[in-house]
């Protein structure tokens, strides 16, 4: 039994519904300012936008499938320092659960921010969100992509389809957001739930006038199961595919060839959080010569170098707080499956230490905590 | 200036004397540190694993203040100190003069093995032709007559056995270095004079000892042979007790008086053995009973003639003298009666802990040493030997049952959780900090099986295997068969204690331990001589690194009482030069000295492919490096060079560290611009193989020193005064010791008055009154300029900053606030007496405390008592306060045994868990039950359970679990052992910076190594704010913790270590891993100015800060990435 | 320290109904009669074995033969089979100055006053005679009558306690 409150769906709007929500979010004073996707004039592409004015939360889309960039680095940016007024935001599972990394790497703060979540049910990729929104068509885009989840045709549309990271993604709700809008178990073209799972959250609510009732949520939970078992389904293929793709290090290093230390993929990962790459420090300044004696010494040296070395890094540094939310992948020019090597090494690192990597603000991050008796069968226990 | 240094001897190397030693030298001692074996590391070189952690963590001892003074090295391996000489192989056999101003003669073993010029590599062992018991395996592997003592130790070098070497030679033939002396000649010049009326003793005698090499003269009567010896020069005298004419003891006393150094042993029939032993007492060396055993006689004239050519004399003078000889373990094979204590499987712990080491025989593995097949069910038998008054043992052992604990769960481990482990014990003796929850989680955990029930006899089952007979909890005879039954061997008086007491002048106890001042445990009856570790009773390792503590903090005021100083000798401007803006220039010094060893390692060729890896490095050919002239020619090289970075080639780095501190003095280069190479390790092999090796490892250290920071480490200042919270015994002491060492202290007490705890105990169980004691002690303190004691006075705030400086504020009882500045904090907060609502506690007036109890025996009390009970346990070793509280066991003792003795007709029942009596107390144990005192068990499943009826009448009925039924007694007077609790610390943890257990007492930095600090510099706690303890043991830890705050305090900066980390704030995110990762807390957010900040006197250079940075923002000085990177690409470059 | 050495290494532990470590606490407890009446220290064989193998040393089997004399002179040996056989035992002792086994058995079987004693010894009896072991003769010994004395003084000596 949750508190569960309810927004009714006017004309099937489920988009123009949702943007009143929040629009009561600035109208009761209960936020200075809404940050959350919101349409462009120009070629009907979303992208996040720190709203203060009601007006502008018409534009507001956070159903839309397709997030341009991972959310929770944009909220770091706001809450890096300690906020003077509350904010909502209104972010994916996979943009909260980075968020929480974020503030457990003291990147971030929850104080003064209500995170808001709706259910996800997939995101296209960049690329392909461009022919899928179609032009000046606004909202429609998004309705019929629910529409189409609704009767039963799935998620591809023109040529296209969600991202194999949202395919394989196993937390399509955040249950670490202050609130979380129901999508799932429910007729999403009548009602939309708002379900509170924080007190912050059933604050909220109340503030707002929203009317609760505890209310069981099987539906949902059958709905949600059947979602994420398929989606484990697509998940494990994949990590089957990608551990035999990458199983020494020849095969590693063909799986990574295209590879040209753009760095783009560390750029759009939202917890690789450091202020300078590692990789654009001195440290990787080799001296000239010594290229040469490492082409000496090996008959013929790749170049660019250190490309294997820069993603066997990234996975040392961050395959512990891997959300998955495949904005690597997304980012890469050259296609390199960067999300499938990285959810495979994190699915085990995070198994390996118990972690989830955002589940919880409680969870300390693995290296942060030290266990006396741990990982004895590598170490031996005693020696 | 002071100029006088202070000196110190400390006898005995093992962990004791380790730690006095490295105690004595971080105040600036010159400290000689001798040990009788061949190596440093008592006991601790056998056992690889401790409690808690079941890991070795000796290293921890080293100097963490200051460390760059002594190598940071492995300590089980060795002992590198520029304030220490260690001297292996030596005894001290006179001690003369005053304390203060001692002069001590020192012997040392002969060496047949130039250590010199031995090089370890073993090829000296394979022609051995003797082979026998191995002492460091415990006896479960052979090793050879020429050896080395210990696998791991560094430097090692082998040593002969010569009561066990037949002098075949073969060994002095295939040393590569020359190194072995058998000395043949010497024995020859050894000549013994054999005198016995019956020929056929001194021809098979004289046989004997010439096969052995010796030369012998022969005389049938004891006036022939006073003939002889007037004559010549002999070495030893053999000499029969019972002749016709003059006997033995006759002519003994007149040899004596010719040549009162002439060694005689006497020789003597079974029947005249008192005549032997009288013989003895005017000046024999021994003994030897007929017939005669060949071995033993030989191991006796090999005793003697070693003495004569052992390195005789040599004199030191020191201010004090520290005894640290620690303990032996008795031989259980030896207890006479048939108890199966001598069969395959059967094996003590030390023989287990070599068992599953894996430098023992059988390279870890948990198997049986009759036939090595898996040891799967194994039962451990406590107090054997101990406990035990047929063995002249009224004592536990102590240490046992941890021990026991711990190798169950190593048994366990090893097996993967396969072994099925059962201890048979009858009192498991949990009485250290966190011993109990230990057992509780081996008992729950780990599947150990605990068995109160003493085993009678070992005996054979079929195939190796051993059968034991018990009778189980309910009563009922069991017979169990084992794998493995190892024996928890009581301990001993060590086996030198004797000598050594004889020599040092001072006595000992009946049981053979030093004697000791009750309460002042670490004085021996000799003033200047004090005793350090277990030679002062039975301790684990915890508490001889305490007393060994204690022990230098004594010696460390006598010396200075006296006139000595541990000053230092003030250095003159900086010591090395900066030359961070220089270019750097590097040298390479290859030592061609004993090149064979290395199989001919061509240098040349070698010089020649470094000058290839990087031409701009200078290549120097040099030879003997080590010596003096060596090193002359290298710095005159250096010179020339003008090279200011220097790696050198050449063998043992760790022997290197105070030539590099030399060479770094002469030079004005910091010795971290330098680097030794061990490129004669038999590691690397022979031939090409080890030419490529060592090349990589030369260019490895070339490529670690290019990037090497030349910065020196950073000096700090320290407010040179210290502040002790808590005025009772502990705290007390811990005023005192320090102020006597000339520093100012402070000194907070809540109370009015000071005392603490101790205020409430009339007299130890010893029977020491405790008024006296305490009396002295406020009175000393009160009248010492150097402190300042603020009664009903609280510390109400504290901030560190910088280096050691602390600034606290006090609130004193008007209201006042006062601050007060200072560099180190001792923490003595005490404790008090537990609160309790059990047993009817407060329901009647017959239901006491056992300080109530005290309160009344005080006043006549005992009489008209008819039944006394005690309840032992009150609220302790359950969850809440899941630790034994250690002094009630002995406080219920000793107001029984005043009971008993006011008023005999007294009953008193005792109901217990196990009772605490470690050590010496357990006799405390055997006189209750003498005298009638009743002890009932029960568990802590089943209490006593206590009604109070009319008139607050007690009733108590329990279980005897012996005879299985109800027993109910109606004592007039019930008292409950209720433990000692901390008192409350407050905010004392945030304002200094330390953390507290969840019982609420300090948490010590390492239970074992470390037991009076905390991980935060400059803080230490003693008694019972740490743990509880007696009163004589919360002296001895406010002695240990004085001394480590003056470590500290005797400086004048504080240097932190050269390898510390830093922060490249550029590329810091704040993300703070490292703060959690630093296990020293040496690391913080500055809110201020929104940095990461480093204590680098708290930073020990761990990196694991550099480890969890995913950016090297963190980076550890001298390991910085590129140069670990450069050095990963040499090590590669040749693979 | 009650470590139960002595139950562990006693031979008749299982036949007794009180262990010996259940016995000494039970004289401890001052339970008189509970003693007295079991057959513990009757079963007794006096091995010595738990005396040789108690940590503290005591007297154990001494303790055992201590209790039979205290229940001899206490009369407490009314319904025991040991009792009687000590006695036909030392009385034979005594008259001949040592065991004279037939009749020892003879006045056993006699003072025990049950035919089911002597029937159940049958077996036995026949076995050892089978193999030699025992003579049916009674021998004369030159020791008669000579420990008469000593026992009579011991017997005063008692008295006069």
């Amino acid at each position: 039994m949750s508190k569960i409150g309810k927004i009714t769906v006017k004309d099937r709007d489920t988009v123009s519904s949702l943007q009143d929500f929040l629009k009561l979010l600035l109208q009761k004073g209960a936020v200075e300012a809404v940050l959350v996707q919101q349409r462009l004039a120009i070629n009907n592409a979303v992208m996040p936008a720190l709203i203060t004015d009601i007006e502008n939360l018409g534009q507001a889309d956070p159903l839309a499938p397709a997030f341009a960039l991972n959310g929770a680095r944009m909220l770091s940016r706001l809450t890096r320092k300690p906020l003077d007024a509350p904010i909502a935001a209104v972010m994916r599972p996979c943009e909260i659960r980075a968020f929480v990394e974020l503030v457990k790497l003291k990147q971030g703060s929850v104080d003064n921010v209500i995170l808001i979540s709706a259910d996800c049910l997939g995101a296209y990729p960049n690329n392909d969100y461009a022919k899928v929104a179609g032009m000046g068509a606004g909202a429609e885009s998004t309705l019929s992509f629910y529409r189409n989840i609704i009767s039963g045709k799935g998620t591809a549309a023109q040529d296209a389809d969600i991202s194999p990271a949202c395919k394989s993604c196993e937390h399509p709700a955040a249950v670490n957001a202050d609130i979380t809008i129901g999508l799932l178990g429910t007729n999403m073209e009548e009602n939309l739930l708002l379900i509170a799972n924080t007190p912050k959250g059933e604050k909220l609510l109340a503030d707002l006038g929203v009317k609760v009732e505890d209310e069981p949520l099987d539906g949902r939970k059958s709905a949600l199961d059947a979602l994420v078992g398929e989606r484990i389904e697509y998940r494990d293929r994949m990590f089957a595919r990608t551990s035999e793709a990458v199983s020494s290090v020849e095969k590693l290093m063909g799986y990574l060839r295209a590879c040209v230390n753009c760095h783009n993929c560390r750029v759009a990962c939202p917890v690789c959080y450091c202020r300078e790459c590692v990789f654009t420090t001195d440290v990787f300044d080799h001296e000239p010569a010594q290229y040469l004696r490492w082409a000496k010494r090996r008959g013929a040296l790749k170049m660019p170098t250190d490309t294997v070395f820069f993603h066997l890094t990234r996975l040392a540094h961050m395959s512990a707080a891997c959300i998955g939310c495949g904005q690597c992948s997304n980012a890469c020019p050259n296609d390199v499956p960067v999300m499938e090597l990285f959810r495979t090494v994190a699915h085990g690192v995070q198994g390996a230490f118990g972690y989830g990597a955002g589940a919880s603000l409680e969870d300390e991050p693995p290296l942060s905590v030290f266990h006396e008796k741990e990982f004895c069968e590598v170490t031996g226990g005693h020696d | 200036m002071e100029t006088k240094t202070g000196r110190a001897l400390v006898i005995g190397a093992g962990i004791s004397g380790i730690r006095s030693a490295l105690d004595l030298a971080e105040m600036n001692y010159r400290v000689y540190l001798i040990d009788k074996s061949p190596h440093i590391g008592g006991i601790l070189s056998q056992l690889d694993y401790q409690f808690p952690t079941d890991h070795c963590g000796m290293c921890k001892m080293l100097p963490t203040i200051g460390r760059d003074a002594s190598s940071q090295f492995c300590l089980r391996k060795g002992l590198f100190h520029e304030n220490i000489e260690v001297l292996p192989g030596t005894e001290m056999i006179a001690l003369e003069g005053e304390p203060g101003n001692f002069k001590a003669t020192l012997d040392s073993a002969p060496t047949f093995i130039d250590p010199e010029k031995c090089i370890g590599c073993g090829l000296c062992s394979a022609p051995c032709p003797v082979s026998l018991p191995d002492t460091f395996n415990g006896g479960l592997a052979k090793r050879k007559a020429v050896h080395l003592p210990v696998p791991h130790n560094i430097p090692n070098r082998y040593t002969i056995d010569m009561a066990a070497c037949t002098r075949c030679g073969e060994c002095e033939k295939v040393c590569p270095t020359g190194a072995i002396d058998l000395k043949t000649e010497a024995r020859r010049a050894f000549k013994i004079l054999v005198v016995d009326d019956e020929l056929v003793v001194r021809d098979s005698l004289k046989e004997w000892l010439v096969v052995e090499g010796f030369s012998v003269d022969m005389a049938d009567s004891g006036a022939e042979a006073i003939d002889l010896v007037s004559a010549n020069e002999y070495g030893l005298v053999l000499l029969d007790v019972k002749m016709p004419g003059m006997d033995g003891v006759e002519a003994l006393q007149i040899i004596r008086e010719m040549k009162p150094d002439l060694p005689v042993l006497m020789m003597t029939a079974y029947a005249t053995v008192e005549t032997a032993v009288q013989a003895m007492k005017i000046g024999a060396a021994e003994y030897l009973m007929k017939p005669f055993d060949i071995e033993a006689l030989n191991a006796k004239v090999v005793q003697q003639y070693e003495s004569t050519v052992a390195v005789k004399g040599r004199v030191i003078e020191v201010g004090a003298v520290i005894m640290a000889t620690g303990s032996d373990f008795c031989d259980p094979a030896k207890i006479p009666g048939a108890f199966g204590y001598d069969y395959p499987n059967v094996v003590t712990g030390l023989q287990f802990e070599r068992i599953v080491s894996g430098s023992g025989p059988g390279a870890g593995k948990l198997v049986r040493p009759s036939d090595g097949k898996p040891a799967r069910k194994i039962a451990f038998l406590q107090c054997v030997g101990s406990r035990d008054l047929k063995q002249k043992a009224d004592y536990c052992s102590s240490v046992c049952c941890m021990f026991s604990i711990k190798e169950a769960l190593l048994a366990k481990a090893k097996s993967g959780g396969e072994a099925d482990t059962a201890i048979f014990y009858m009192d498991m003796r949990t009485f250290g900090k966190d011993f109990q929850r230990y057992r509780d989680s081996a008992e729950k955990e780990s599947g150990v099986r605990f068995i109160r029930s003493r085993i009678h006899t070992v005996e054979p089952d079929i195939d190796g295997r051993l059968s034991l007979h018990y009778v189980d909890g309910e009563g009922a005879m069991v017979e169990e068969i084992f794998d493995l039954v190892v024996l928890a061997a009581g301990q001993r008086a060590s086996k030198g204690a004797r000598e050594l007491a004889r020599s040092a002048g001072v006595e000992l106890n009946p049981a053979g331990f030093c004697r000791t001042d009750e309460l002042f445990q670490s004085k021996s009856s000799r003033e200047g001589v004090f005793a350090g570790g277990a030679i002062s009773g039975l301790k684990d390792i915890s508490e001889s690194v305490i007393q060994a503590g204690s022990a230098s903090l004594e010696a460390s005021r006598l010396i200075r009482s006296k006139g000595g100083t541990s000053r230092p000798p003030e250095p003159k401007g900086a010591l090395f030069k900066d030359s961070s803006r220089d270019l750097p220039r590097l040298a390479v010094a290859l030592c061609a000295c004993a090149s064979s060893l290395a199989g001919g390692l061509d240098l040349e060729a070698l010089g020649a492919a470094l000058s290839r890896w990087d031409p701009s490095i200078r290549v120097l050919q040099t030879e003997r490096v080590c010596t003096l002239a060596g090193k002359k020619s290298l710095l005159d090289s250096l010179r020339d060079t003008g090279c200011n970075m220097i790696s050198i080639g050449a063998c043992m780095p760790c022997l290197y560290g105070k030539m590099l501190l030399d060479l770094a003095r002469e030079t004005g280069l910091s010795p971290g611009l330098m680097d030794v190479v061990d490129i004669y390790t038999p590691a690397f092999g022979r031939g090409g193989q080890a030419e490529a090796r060592v090349q990589t490892a030369m260019k490895m250290s070339i490529e670690r020193l290019k990037g090497a920071d030349p910065a020196p480490g950073r000096s700090f200042n320290i407010i040179r005064k210290a502040l002790v919270i808590g005025g009772g015994i502990s705290g007390l002491t811990a005023a005192l010791a320090i102020a006597d060492h000339g520093f100012k202290v402070d000194l907070v007490e809540k109370e009015a008055d000071p005392g603490g705890l101790v205020r409430a105990i009339g007299s130890t169980i010893e029977g020491v009154a405790t008024s006296g004691v305490l009396g002295r002690l406020v009175s000393g303190v009160r009248a010492n300029s150097n402190i300042s004691l603020h009664t009903g006075a609280e510390v109400v705030g504290s901030k560190a900053y910088q280096g050691l400086s602390f600034l606290t504020t006090i609130k004193t009882g008007d209201g006042e606030t006062k601050q007060i500045d200072h560099g180190v904090t001792i923490l003595a907060t005490g404790g008090k007496e537990a609160a309790t609502r059990e047993y009817g506690f407060g329901q009647s007036g017959s239901v006491v405390t056992q300080h109530e109890l005290e309160g009344r025996l005080g006043n006549g009390g005992a009489v008209g008592l008819g039944v006394v009970a005690m309840i032992q346990c009150v609220g302790s070793r359950e969850e809440g306060r899941n630790y034994c509280s250690r002094i009630c066991c002995q406080t219920a003792l000793k107001n029984a045994l005043r009971i008993k003795k006011d008023n005999p007709e007294a009953k008193v029942y005792i109901f217990y868990r196990d009772i605490m009596t470690y050590g010496f107390l357990d006799a405390y144990y055997t006189k209750a039950r003498q005298e009638g005192v009743i002890f009932i068990r029960y568990s802590r499943d089943a209490k006593p359970e206590v009604t109070i009826g009319e008139g607050g009448k007690v009733t108590i009925v329990t279980r005897d679990p012996i005879l299985g039924r109800d027993i109910a007694i109606e004592p007039d007077l019930l008292v409950l052992g209720t433990g000692l609790a901390p008192n409350d610390l407050g905010r004392l943890g945030e304002y200094f910076g330390f953390e507290v257990n969840e019982d609420g007492f300090f948490r010590e930095a390492e239970y074992k190594w470390q037991p009076v600090d905390s991980k935060k510099r400059g803080v230490f706690a003693c008694g019972v704010a740490h743990s509880p303890r007696s009163i004589s043991e919360s002296i001895a830890m406010a002695q240990a913790a004085a001394q480590r705050a003056l470590v500290m305090l005797n400086r004048d900066v504080v240097e932190a270590g050269s390898v510390v980390a830093r922060v490249r704030h550029g590329l810091c995110s704040l993300c703070e891993r490292c703060i959690s990762a630093c296990p020293y807390g040496a690391r913080s957010r500055n809110e201020e100015n929104d940095r990461i900040e480093i204590d680098e006197l708290a930073c020990q250079g761990c990196g694991a800060c550099a480890a969890v940075c995913p950016n090297s923002a963190s980076v550890v000085r001298g390991f910085g990435d590129r140069q670990v990177m450069a050095m990963v690409d040499a090590a590669l470059e040749l693979i | 320290m009650q470590c139960g050495t002595c139950t562990g290494s006693c031979g008749s532990a299982a036949r007794m109904e009180h262990t010996p470590r259940q016995l000494w606490r039970m004289v401890q407890a001052g339970m008189k009669d509970e003693i007295f009446k079991s057959r513990t220290f009757w079963l007794c064989s006096s091995c010595y074995y738990c005396t040789l193998r108690c940590p503290r040393g005591l007297p154990l089997t001494d303790t055992m033969a201590a209790l039979k004399r205290v229940a001899v002179a206490e009369g407490y040996t009314t319904d025991r089979k040991s009792a009687p056989f000590y006695k036909a035992f030392l009385d034979s002792v005594r008259k001949y100055g040592r065991v004279r086994e037939s009749e020892m058995m003879a006045r056993y079987f006699l003072a025990v006053k049950n035919p089911a004693v002597p029937l159940s010894f049958v077996p036995l009896g026949m076995k050892l005679m089978a193999r030699g072991k025992m003579d049916l003769h009674m021998p004369g010994f030159g020791g008669r009558g000579k420990l008469d004395r000593l026992y009579r003084k011991v017997m005063e000596l008692e008295a006069a306690k």
